[in-house]
């Protein structure tokens, strides 16, 4: 791929036929492999094909498997009652691609028992056999009344298998199907044995992995007993083609299964089962339900359910809460151990209050300001209070940080303990960089590591874009990326930006033929709304505009808010432009006289007969053929672009094509501001209200009984506040997701090779446009090609 | 000795190889039962595909997979050698002869019932179609497929084709087949997800 493309994993740009062919050649590897006596997993195939084709080859697979269990001949019910080792197999209860269940019995002990026996691909995995071995003891020795029993785990015939006891019951998935769902206390009571279940089973070092409806049965005494262990390492491919499931959904799997990051798998994946399970039974729905493999996997990542007493309202808010809190992204976001879960749970069925409270809103803000450049405005706000939040802990901490967009990171440590991160040992008093290699597919990079600091100790993480040939001279983005401070950060204290400005002035202003009547408004953007200040720092900046050697005109740039200067080109330009005159325009940093960036334009008569055909094309699609209104205003810009390309006018065909987006943009922009302030408004509420509770209650003496009455009532109060605060920002966010996502006129146009040959024709060279587009605009730019147009573009 | 039906492997592509080996070396009824069974499920689905929409209300893939074991059993020791992929090949040609035979059989309106599905498998009581629920769905899905798309499943599945041999069969390069292969699964997907989602 091209060598300014950050990401070599990155499929994003291939043609339909080109990601087809990879498909197709992985899933020939694949057989090979398996044809060689191998067996690979589809998920080894994570990281050659990346986030987007990696679903559409596990789901390949997946249909292979379909096949090949429907081929299995005769199995059922031919061959049994059938002796095998100390058991007589009577009939088959389930199968799926990890193995099968049988009702059986132990010929010596009389014992009835439910027989799960491993295909045989898991057995030649020695990893995975030892796996199995080593937590089908440990569950042996797990006596619980949650979990179904475990007599034995052994093999027969190299065939490993375990024997737990036979429970007669519906699972949950069947109560739901057949609408007999308990109702919410009633689940929450359930629900806390197999929470306890799970501690138990963590306690022992065993992972179930697979916690969801379907292995959550319900005994003859309303017991809800955990059964069916993911002992083996369950991969995507198998999860879709277990039998029972809706086909091909993984939908109970966590953000870090999806993921396939086996390191992170942990308590806390049994949580997020637990939880969706409590979802379900709440909310009668899965927590995320889609046809499409790929759509469930980004949904499962990063998108929030529907809160619960959205779908039922009758649910009590104790009960949705602990569900949603286990539906937490972020391990560390959810309910810290089953546990814990478990406490929550009882107390949501007696109804009581309960701990789990899902991340609130100011919370969510604060982490999705740091993703998305939009919401940074607010962000600046907000990391005032911030602040709040992250000094809580007391003692030493750790804390998750998290880095957004590829990076150069420098982490300017306190008092950190030593430890490796990314190859490097880490000691105290020293300024760490960090080279972060860009993440297969993700556009931006995540990187999660947990750094132990004692209280007291600060540390930054600052990014920037990569740098070239080794300078950081264009490193324009380079900013803080907040301080976390660890206890005595002062609160009420923004965090500072410093770093160069960040420009993007370079097509708005003419270049190439322009006629008088283009000489329209130019733009400047000053960085985003995230380098507010720097924007004061720069208020001495300025346009220069130059015919021949003479500075005609100059427009400070003086935005101590806002984010763009849109000014009309100088009247001392305009009235020197006539055909043949050539302007020379540029930026000029502060304290300097030389430009930063600078074109020039020349000055071309007026044609008529241009302006004329120009009409015509405006008349002609204006006749009723294209009723849409959208499509008639594409279809009439996209020819106007190209009668003017045709006649040199490439910035007048850029100006034909940019201007409607523009404007939709800046309505939604200007929107999108207005609600940064009410979602500030808005939290600062919230944050006062948590605050306030949050001190009453560290007044209250346990024993005082006037003060017990005077807190409750007025956590009573302060809570009506917080739900106050807490429906203003819900208001907020919906409206905001809504621009985010609504669809943008000029977002979808295919503009293909007009706009390919309007930005050559501005451009002229490779370097030029890299610069002033792939480089400096991509973001902005992205949006407006559609995928095709996008990856031709890119490959010129 | 751990029976067959347990040993499901959906990443054992060597089974099938295993099994008609075993039976073509030793010749024993017992082997070659299993086999035969063993390939049942597999004619069945071949069948459903195979039959085009006019045969379909005529014949039964039921019955074409039968007829074809029936004959694969009757004709078995004329068979020389025990390569596994040849054996396929032939297997499939007769069931291709069957289905003309039977095709035939009803333009001549001389059709008699056909007799009663015969088990082969040693070991087992009756079965009519094993796994009958799965097979169905995959049949189901199978028939919505065009025609060249439930060709390449059939051939690289069922016949266990290699790329090449497809590839020169149908006049083409490797890659198309492979592509078609992959187009195909992905319809086959969408097509179970769709019955699933009308069931």
């Amino acid at each position: 791929m091209k060598h300014d493309d950050p990401d070599p994993a990155s499929h994003d740009d291939m043609t339909d036929d080109q990601a087809e062919q990879v498909l197709a050649e992985a899933l020939e590897d694949f057989h090979r492999r398996r044809a060689r006596g191998e067996r690979p997993n589809e998920a080894d195939y994570r990281k050659q094909l990346g986030e987007e084709l990696y679903p559409q080859f596990v789901e390949l697979v997946a249909a292979e498997t379909i096949i090949d269990l429907a081929l299995e001949p005769a199995g059922d019910e031919t061959h049994l009652p059938l002796a095998w080792g100390p058991y007589t197999l009577i009939h088959e209860i389930a199968r799926g691609a990890a193995g099968v269940v049988y009702e059986a019995i132990h010929r010596k002990l009389g014992r009835k028992v439910a027989l799960k026996v491993l295909r045989t691909g898991v057995d030649t995995d020695r990893v995975a056999r030892e796996r199995f071995h080593r937590e089908a003891r440990a569950l042996a020795h797990v006596k619980h009344d949650n979990i179904v029993e475990i007599y034995e785990a052994d093999e027969i015939d190299g065939r490993p298998y375990y024997a737990m006891s036979l429970v007669n019951g519906p699972t949950l998935k069947e109560l739901l199907k057949s609408g007999q769902a308990p109702e919410p206390r009633e689940v929450c009571r359930g629900l806390a044995g197999v929470a306890d279940a799970l501690a138990t089973l963590h306690a022992e070092g065993i992972i179930h992995r697979d916690v969801k409806p379907q292995n959550i049965i319900v005994d003859a005494d309303g017991r809800y007993m955990l059964a069916d262990f993911g002992l083996a390492r369950s991969s995507l491919a198998e999860t879709m083609t277990q039998s029972g499931d809706a086909l091909g959904t993984p939908l109970y799997m966590s953000p870090e299964q999806i993921l396939g990051n086996r390191d992170e798998i942990e308590e806390r994946t049994d949580v997020y089962g637990l939880g969706a399970t409590l979802y379900e039974m709440l909310a009668h729905q899965p927590p995320f339900k889609t046809d499409n493999l790929q759509a469930l996997m980004r949904m499962i990542l990063h998108e929030r359910p529907v809160r619960i007493r959205d779908v039922n309202p009758a649910v009590p808010k104790a009960c949705s809460n602990i569900a949603e809190t286990c539906l937490q992204k972020e391990l560390r976001d959810r309910v810290g151990s089953a546990a814990a879960l478990r406490d929550d749970l009882m107390a949501a069925a007696e109804g009581e209050r309960v701990a789990a409270a899902p991340m609130t809103r100011f919370e969510r803000a604060v982490r999705q300001a740091s993703k998305h450049p939009v919401l940074a405005a607010a962000a600046v706000v907000l990391l005032a209070i911030g602040v709040w939040f992250v000094t809580r802990p007391p003692e030493p901490a750790t804390i998750d940080l998290q880095i957004y967009g590829p990076a150069m990171a420098k982490l300017d440590g306190g008092a950190l303990e030593p430890i490796p991160w990314m190859g490097r040992e880490l000691a105290s008093n020293r300024t760490y960089e960090l080279e972060i290699v860009p993440d297969d597919t993700e556009t931006y990079l995540t990187l999660h590591e947990t750094l132990v600091a004692e209280p007291g100790s600060r540390f930054t993480i600052r990014r920037g874009l990569e740098p070239r040939d080794g300078t950081n001279s264009r490193a324009g983005m380079d900013a803080k990326y907040g301080e976390l401070g660890v206890e005595r950060a002062e609160p009420g204290k923004p965090a500072s930006h410093r770093g160069p400005v960040e420009y993007v002035a370079q097509v708005q202003f003419p270049r190439g033929r322009v006629r008088p009547s283009d000489l329209g408004d130019f733009e400047v953007q000053l960085g985003s709304a995230k380098h507010e200040r720097k924007i004061v720092e720069h208020s001495k900046s300025a346009i220069d505009f130059f015919i021949g050697a003479d500075r005609v005109a100059s427009v400070p740039i003086a935005g101590d808010e806002a984010a763009y200067l849109r000014a009309p080109i100088p009247t001392a330009v305009r009235e020197r432009a006539e055909p043949g005159t050539v302007v020379r325009w540029g930026y000029r940093l502060p304290g300097s006289d030389s430009l930063v960036d600078e074109a020039t334009f020349e000055i071309v008569a007026e044609d008529p007969s241009i302006d004329a055909r120009l009409a015509k094309i405006a008349q002609v699609f204006e006749r009723d053929w294209v009723s849409n209104a959208i499509e008639r205003e594409r279809a009439i810009r996209l020819m106007s672009a190209e009668l003017l390309l045709q006649n040199e006018l490439p910035y007048a065909a850029w100006r034909t094509l940019q201007a409607p987006f523009e404007a939709e943009e800046r309505a939604v922009e200007a929107e999108m501001a207005r609600h940064g302030d009410a979602m500030a408004a808005a939290t600062a509420k919230l944050g006062e209200a948590e605050g306030a509770l949050q001190a009453l209650y560290d007044r209250v003496p346990p024993e005082d009984e006037a003060a017990r009455a005077a807190y409750d009532k007025a956590l009573k109060a302060a809570e009506r506040r917080v739900e106050e605060a807490d429906r203003d920002l819900s208001v907020f966010y919906e409206r905001h997701i809504a621009l985010q996502e609504q669809p943008r006129m000029f977002r979808s146009l295919p503009l293909l090779s007009v706009q390919q040959a309007v930005l050559e024709r501005l451009f002229p060279s490779r370097t030029q446009r890299q610069d002033n587009v792939w480089y400096r605009k991509h973001a902005q730019w992205r949006g407006m090609f559609s995928d095709e147009a996008w990856s031709a573009y890119r490959s010129r | 000795m751990m029976p067959d039906l347990l040993s499901f492997d959906p990443m054992d592509l060597g089974r099938t190889q295993r099994l008609i080996v075993r039976a073509l070396e030793s010749g024993e009824e017992v082997h070659r039962g299993d086999m035969l069974e063993y390939l049942r499920p597999r004619l069945v689905l071949w069948a459903t595909s195979r039959l085009s929409p006019g045969l379909r209300a005529k014949l039964e893939p039921d019955d074409v997979a039968q007829e074809a074991l029936l004959a694969v059993h009757k004709s078995i020791d004329t068979f020389q050698g025990t390569n596994h992929r040849a054996f396929l090949a032939w297997v499939f040609k007769i069931a291709e002869n069957r289905i003309r035979d039977l095709a035939d059989h009803h333009k001549a309106k001389k059709r008699q019932r056909i007799e009663p599905i015969t088990d082969f498998s040693q070991t087992s009581p009756s079965t009519v179609v094993a796994r009958s629920e799965e097979v169905q769905r995959v049949a189901t899905a199978l028939e919505t497929l065009p025609e060249d798309y439930a060709e390449v499943i059939r051939l690289r599945r069922f016949e266990e084709l290699s790329v090449a041999d497809i590839a020169e069969l149908k006049d083409t390069s490797a890659n198309a087949v492979r592509i078609r292969y992959c187009r195909a699964l992905k319809a086959l997907k969408q097509a179970l997800l769709d019955a699933e989602g009308e069931a």
